[in-house]
């Protein structure tokens, strides 16, 4: 009941004449850097979060969260007519999606593919208004041994779920909880890892590590890849879809707003773990699972309705936890830190604005894509023929203004252009940049929460492993981190 | 050879955390002191990327993960977050060099050339480098530069500066 209130206070918010504006600018620029060469949904938001810093709060996240969830649609549409997805969850899109575009079926594929984000992703967000405050209420109960537990299982679940290597992913996590700790000491005021410069105390500026990592450092790197050749975009004959499309496609489309919903609301999950469950739960049940990759419809509907479910659903442990699951929702993080909003339990009743607003601007803002992606399907086919070196520039040069807006210190500038080196390095040596991010978010809140636990209990650690909470998140973050070693282990193995 | 440099660097990184954090308390008596998690972070770092190279001594070295396709979708899960291969055309290193400068001169000269001088350059920089022809860069970056001006000087009243060093200055830039 508290759920259905605060979405119709959310509402309240959200029709305002501005911030109806945001979400749909929201929208359409999470759709452009989704088709966009080289341009990311991590990209996009850091690239806006300056702008943002100058809106209202709740204005500034509904724009943001926009461009987050409006990006998973426009890699679909470069995956179905192009073969080329944007990013890992959109891969599953294109085995399936690109042979239904080269039979004349992208237009149907793209459409259903847009009426399966918005179902899934409205369901997800109903589900999150309903779930959210029971489990804030819950969050609230938390001591500091079990939310330091939690987040560190976050951060292993960041570490080890994707990417080839284990060890790397948690070298990276260490390696972004250290960056955190640069700065003022929280509980003594002790400078820490400054190095005498003044412009440190306050720690390493958010923006820079977020812009660097994720916005320049691929500009960057793009002086050291093959000019991109995209094909020519497979011809859209119809885009409606047939009520037997309709009927086809309403099994997956089900299907895939459990499992993205599901897979979302656990912190640390990525997208393409709910794209890559749909796609073989959708094989598995078919009664036809001969004409997967071939251009079976329910490839498309099962894994783009669970990607925007996810999308969506990732929401959960970011506003009621206070953890990021992925590098994205890290950058989302980061923008309610600098709007002076700390996500977590205490959001729903600190700034209940910004996170019932938030809450009901993403039915808004699915309805704005489920609206705006049959007739501009033209427009971002044709702005894939923009240069991608002219859009490079205008990364480096918005990103640039964009972090000394923020702070006028020309500190931040030199601290972005380091980090966008440093990030750039670390993809050459093929280190995973998101936990790093998301380790750097979380650094100082689980040192503050083991700090506090030590505290309480006097220096001795095994109080985590005494209260069952902490001890099960403890056995957990093993469990993934042997796990996934394992896993690469046997796949190496195989593969040799 | 490139994993190994990234294991020296990160070694390297978490020694000069050791180093400079030295004479940080590990602890109070109130407790963890402000050394605690740098020191204990420091030297976990240091187990990983000895883990890490014991993977490399041995041998496994990193093998490329099988493409993603519909019989084999588990593959995206072993995706690196950038697993394009690089390649390195004639002059890329040093307009990487140069990309990487013009952002840091940004930096130093934004407060003594003034919002405008200095976007316009590195927006003309940037262009260039990137592999635009030059006089379609200038265009551009003036465009540009319009643009931005417009955007967040105007419509964001953001108060961007303007330049201390003569003839900028007295020209009002």
């Amino acid at each position: 009941m508290d759920g259905l209130l605060g979405l119709l206070q959310g509402f309240e918010v959200v029709f305002t004449w501005q911030n109806l504006l945001f979400a749909l600018i929201g929208c359409l620029t999470g759709m452009l850097v989704g088709v966009l060469p080289g341009v990311g949904q991590s990209a996009g938001m850091a690239m806006l979060i300056p702008i943002s810093y100058h809106l209202e709060p709740s204005g500034a996240i509904i724009m943001l969260a926009s461009i987050f969830y409006g990006a998973a649609y426009g890699g679909t549409i470069t995956s179905v007519l192009m073969n080329v997805p944007g990013e890992s969850e959109s891969i599953v899109t294109t085995f399936d999606g690109y042979p239904m575009a080269q039979q004349g079926r992208g237009g149907i594929a793209l459409s259903i593919s847009a009426i399966g984000s918005f179902i899934g992703g409205t369901a997800a967000t109903i589900a999150l208004a309903l779930v959210a405050i029971p489990i804030s209420r819950l969050a609230v109960r938390l001591g500091p041994p079990e939310y330091a537990t939690l987040m560190i299982l976050g951060l292993c679940l960041a570490a080890g779920l994707l990417g080839s290597s284990i060890v790397k992913g948690l070298i990276m996590v260490v390696f972004g909880l250290l960056l955190s700790q640069i700065g003022t000491d929280p509980a003594l005021g002790i400078p820490r890892l400054t190095l005498g410069q003044a412009s440190l105390l306050d720690g390493i500026p958010i923006l820079a590590i977020i812009m660097g990592f994720y916005g320049l450092s691929d500009v960057l790197l793009s002086l050291f890849k093959p000019a991109e050749k995209r094909g020519v975009a497979a011809p859209i004959t119809r885009l409606l879809p047939r009520a037997s499309d309709l009927r086809e496609a309403a099994g997956p489309i089900a299907r895939g707003t459990l499992v993205g919903a599901t897979i979302g609301i656990l912190p640390g999950m990525a997208s393409a773990v709910s794209t890559f469950f749909s796609y073989a739960l959708e094989r598995r049940v078919s009664k036809t699972p001969e004409k997967f990759g071939k251009g079976a419809l329910a490839g498309v509907a099962g894994p783009e309705t669970a990607n925007n479910a996810f999308a969506n659903a990732s929401f959960l442990p970011l506003m009621t936890l206070g953890i990021p699951g992925s590098a994205a929702l890290a950058i989302l993080f980061g923008a309610l830190m600098i709007q002076g909003i700390t996500p977590g339990p205490l959001m729903f009743r600190d700034h209940p604005d910004v996170a019932w607003g938030l809450i009901a601007s993403m039915i808004v803002g699915n309805g704005m894509l489920l609206a705006l992606s049959f007739p501009l399907i033209g427009i971002w086919v044709s702005i894939l023929k923009l240069p991608s070196n002219l859009i490079g520039a205008i990364i480096i040069v918005v990103s640039m203004i964009g972090v000394y807006t923020v702070s006028s210190n020309p500190f931040d500038l030199m601290a972005l252009t380091i980090f966008t080196v440093i990030g750039a390095g670390l993809k050459v040596l093929n280190f995973p940049l998101a936990p790093a991010i998301l380790a750097f978010i979380l650094g100082r809140p689980i040192e503050s929460a083991l700090g506090q636990t030590l505290n309480i209990a006097q220096g001795d650690a095994t109080v985590f492993l005494t209260r069952p909470i902490s001890a099960t998140f403890i056995a957990l973050s093993l469990l993934i981190i042997v796990s996934s070693g394992w896993r690469l282990y046997r796949d190496r193995q195989a593969t040799r | 050879m490139r994993e190994w440099l990234g294991a020296l660097g990160f070694l390297a990184f978490a020694v000069g955390v050791l180093a400079v954090g030295a004479n940080l308390q590990v602890m109070t008596r109130f407790g963890p002191g402000p050394g605690f998690f740098l020191r204990g972070l420091a030297i976990v770092l240091i187990g990983l990327v000895l883990i890490h190279a014991l993977t490399l001594v041995l041998g496994r070295r990193r093998v490329q993960a099988a493409e993603a396709t519909p019989d084999h979708p588990e593959a995206v899960l072993f995706r690196d977050e950038d697993d394009e291969p690089l390649i390195a055309p004639p002059g890329a290193g040093w307009r990487f060099v140069a990309l990487a400068g013009a952002m840091m001169a940004y930096a130093l000269l934004i407060e003594r050339l003034g919002f405008l001088v200095s976007t316009t350059l590195l927006c003309f920089v940037a262009m260039t480098v990137l592999g635009r022809p030059w006089l379609r860069s200038a265009l551009e970056a003036l465009v540009a530069i319009l643009v931005a001006w417009l955007v967040f000087g105007r419509l964001l009243g953001v108060n961007l500066p303007s330049a201390s060093l003569p003839p900028f200055s007295m020209l009002g830039l």
